[in-house]
């Protein structure tokens, strides 16, 4: 058994205190921990022990933090399937030797059904070594192929022992996502008070804060974007709001600056963490600015040809398929181009993303930002294509508010980019597609499917 | 689907127009317009761009579906991407080609 007493000590203390509202009920911390008793009786029974991988699949509900917080005690090695993993499921689940998966949606059996997988994954058999929880992350596959992290959870769950305000929080990222683990962790260990929204629609996201009097929302700058463009945020009162944190993919300026106009009595904090690493405290220079400052204890950071790399306490054993990204001293390449200012920094997109144009680098945000400034432009997305004359040219795909003769729009964006970008930097096609270009995690997606 | 030189040639110009910085006038575009180098208006980029805009254009209105830069384009003695003229005559090849096989 893992020692979680310090966390139930905690929920102890605030048993009649209510940890998550769920389609309309309320669950306090008292019902949290008979249930985590019950479960984890019941777990045991079902032979689930340290070492133990175990899938935990569905959404965000006061039965599956139970489940969560058994399966941590048990010592388990805990893989969380969100709905948003689609058909990866069972490929997933092969990756990480999952034996027992524990099925958390309305109406079905919440018993454990048992694969019997034996683990034979050297990083499987090294945490279970150590004798402590772990938890397996897949990256979203908007990067390309979907990888498989495991951490050992008690290393996560160190950071949170140090206690920080509670808040009314909206769960918007999932709960298979870094994010969305260590926006429910930060809740819980506060005992704090967790809201689940029925979906992730802004009109559900807004009516949810004003009926829970909702105090922090961590999101990502897509739903943002579409909390703007469906002025959603007029509809409903938002005034209990009073911190959004925006991550996982580059905040366009224009979007930024819009959603602070709309928003005045709220700070915007841009987070930063990676599946590989844990989540960073950060702190954004003010609520209008994109410049950031990364780090906190157990993390190290620093730059290294216009990326950042990082090295963390609280980084993964490595991933289940793919080579280990760390160097021989612990750090790790992010990916991710950044400008420094002082101790700020400013993410400029991922490095693989950068489109090479001519020899001249072109960031996708760049450019995506200039675009979200033109009339009738709901949202675009840019990429690059190889072209034989440049070696790439810049691709950009809109989605428009209003039907728009296409010849005359293709003229309106060149006419718009001529003075704003360097010409390199202009599309050279330009496309107009129906339907989001955004996943079921809100994040853009550039690369086509 | 067949088109002339002279099809192409004002099909080229059509599109040229797109790309002329604002204020310059059109009225001096003929057959024999540079599109790169010399004293060409365009810069690579904007080059690259009035070649994609010509494909999407006899998309658009003639469904012929052609890929006008690749490497038998970059491979030609002499450049097809010269002038506006001779760009119309390596267009028009190409479009004849397309109907043969299609």
């Amino acid at each position: 058994m893992y020692d979680l007493s310090w966390l139930f000590e905690r929920f102890r203390e605030s048993r009649d205190q209510i940890f998550m509202i769920h389609a309309g009920e309320h669950f306090n911390y008292s019902w949290l921990l008979d249930r985590i008793q019950l479960r984890t009786e019941e777990y045991s029974a079902a032979g689930i022990k340290n070492g133990t991988v175990a899938a935990l699949r569905g959404d965000y509900s006061p039965e599956i933090v139970a489940a969560l917080l058994s399966l941590i005690e048990l010592g388990a090695i805990i893989v969380p399937l969100s709905p948003a993993v689609g058909g990866d499921e069972s490929q997933f689940m092969d990756i990480a030797e999952v034996d027992a998966v524990c099925t958390f949606a309305p109406g079905a059996d919440t018993s454990p059904v048992r694969r019997s997988l034996e683990a034979r994954h050297p990083l499987n058999l090294e945490l279970r070594g150590r004798g402590n929880p772990g938890l397996v992350l897949f990256s979203s596959g908007s990067t390309g192929k979907s990888k498989g992290a495991l951490h050992d959870f008690a290393l996560l769950l160190e950071k949170f022992k140090v206690r920080r305000r509670k808040m009314i929080t909206l769960t918007f990222l999932m709960i298979d996502h870094i994010g969305g683990i260590n926006t429910l962790l930060h809740v819980l260990s506060n005992t704090g008070t967790v809201v689940v929204s029925k979906s992730r629609i802004p009109d559900e996201v807004c009516a949810t804060i004003e009926r829970n009097r909702v105090e922090l929302l961590p999101t990502s700058p897509t739903f943002l974007n579409l909390l703007l463009v469906s002025e959603a945020y007029s509809r409903y009162d938002l005034s209990s709001l009073g911190l959004v944190t925006y991550g996982t993919e580059m905040m366009p300026k224009r979007t930024l600056d819009r959603v602070a106009e709309m928003l005045p009595h709220v700070t915007f904090q841009q987070t930063y963490g990676l599946s590989e690493l844990g989540i960073l405290r950060s702190k954004s220079e003010h609520s209008n600015s994109l410049w950031v400052k990364v780090g906190g204890e157990g993390f190290q950071t620093k730059i290294q040809d216009g990326t950042l790399w990082i090295k963390a306490q609280s980084a993964m054993l490595g991933y289940y398929n793919a080579p280990s990204p760390f160097d021989e001293d612990g750090w790790m390449n992010t990916g991710d181009a950044v400008e420094t200012q002082g101790d700020y920094v400013r993410f400029l997109g991922r490095a693989t993303e950068i489109i090479n144009v001519g020899g001249l680098k072109v960031y996708p945000s760049e450019v995506e930002d200039a675009l979200l400034e033109m009339t009738n432009v709901e949202d675009v997305t840019v990429s690059g294509e190889p072209h034989p004359i440049t070696g790439n040219v810049v691709v950009a795909r809109f989605n428009l508010r209003e039907p728009e003769d296409f010849g005359s729009f293709k003229r309106r964006v060149r006419e718009f980019c001529r003075g704003k970008l360097e010409a390199f930097k202009i599309p050279a096609r330009i496309e107009v597609v129906e339907g989001d270009q955004f996943s079921a995690r809100f994040k853009k997606m550039r690369r086509r499917t | 689907m067949k088109l002339s030189v002279q099809d192409c040639e004002g099909l080229i110009q059509e599109a040229y127009l797109l790309f002329l910085p604002q204020g310059s006038s059109g009225a001096s575009i003929s057959a024999d317009t540079r599109l790169f180098g010399g004293d060409s208006i365009l810069d690579s980029t904007a080059l690259v761009s009035l070649l994609i805009e010509i494909e999407q254009q006899l998309n658009d209105t003639h469904h012929v579906e052609i890929v006008i830069a690749d490497d038998r384009a970059m491979s030609q003695k002499r450049s097809p991407f010269r002038t506006i003229g001779s760009l119309a005559e390596y267009l028009a090849v190409l479009v004849a080609e397309k109907s043969e096989h299609s």
